[in-house]
């Protein structure tokens, strides 16, 4: 393994989105949420809100996403997501992370606390994972 | 919300659902598309991103549907946590079996929204010889106003 990890490493800032209506629904579709409440703006004022606002899993699965790519080649085997705030349409967003603990040698299991906020502004989703070196397959190769 | 509590209550630990499910390629590169920033387009590998085990209700039960069988007023329900567990890497073109039951009914006080009940449903995905692939934990909260 060529990547090594450290507690207290910072993971580079990525900005995200806005996250438009589009992103949404592709993401709806993708996954099967279709709670009305996140693509059709009646519904979601007849339930109080002011507009529709993004699922929260969209943001965690982007997050997840991440976390994957930096911290690969270890695979993330456990993510622990947090859904703190709502996330708007019109919001640009940052997402990054620090390493909280490196065990069993260089590198090998690794925990991280991740986040997602508004740019410049407050956490949206938080989250922690545990990415470790493991097998992808059981499989022989080829 | 008390007959919410009583219902959901009386689900505790029962299997509520189970259902074959096959990881399509199509449906994998769809997800990633709808999750995978463009910073990142191209740098990540083609694994099975670590949620894509929420798409599993789209050959079962979809997460909405399955609150409103336990009672739940599902406009009035948040998303408070998601947990991943995988224990082997999911692949492309296999079939496992997706289990969901309720792990925990609890009712917690908030400061603002008052009593809360929250909903912890699990979901178990495992291969074709039983064995355990992903666990997942999805923890809803349903406020009283």
């Amino acid at each position: 393994v060529s990547a090594e990890f450290h507690p207290g490493q910072q993971a580079p800032v990525m900005t995200v989105g806005p996250l438009r209506l589009t992103d949404i629904v592709r993401y709806a579709g993708a996954s099967g949420d279709l709670n009305p409440v996140h693509h059709d703006p009646d519904v979601a004022r007849s339930l109080g809100h002011p507009d529709v606002f993004v699922m929260g899993m969209l943001p965690g699965s982007i997050l997840g996403a991440f976390a994957t790519w930096w911290l690969a080649p270890l695979l993330v085997r456990r993510l622990d997501l947090r859904f703190v705030d709502r996330v708007w349409t019109h919001e640009r967003l940052e997402c990054s992370g620090e390493v909280a603990a490196v065990q069993g040698g260089p590198s090998s299991e690794v925990t991280a606390n991740l986040w997602i906020r508004a740019a410049g502004g407050d956490v949206k989703v938080s989250g922690a994972c545990t990415a470790v070196l493991m097998p992808r397959t059981d499989r022989p190769a080829g | 919300v008390d007959d919410r509590i009583a219902a959901a209550r009386a689900a505790l630990g029962q299997e509520l659902h189970t259902y074959r499910w096959v990881v399509e390629e199509g449906q994998v590169r769809q997800f990633l598309r709808a999750t995978r920033p463009d910073g990142l387009a191209g740098t990540s590998s083609d694994d099975v991103p670590v949620c894509f085990t929420v798409t599993t209700g789209l050959w079962g039960i979809s997460h909405p549907e399955l609150l409103e069988a336990l009672g739940l007023d599902v406009g009035r329900v948040v998303h408070g946590e998601q947990r991943f567990e995988v224990s082997r890497m999911l692949e492309v073109g296999e079939e496992y079996i997706v289990r969901h039951r309720v792990s925990d009914v609890h009712v917690k006080l908030g400061r603002r929204a008052g009593r809360m009940l929250v909903v912890v449903v699990e979901t178990t995905v495992e291969d074709a010889d039983g064995e355990l692939c992903v666990r997942e934990l999805h923890t809803s909260i349903q406020t009283e106003r």
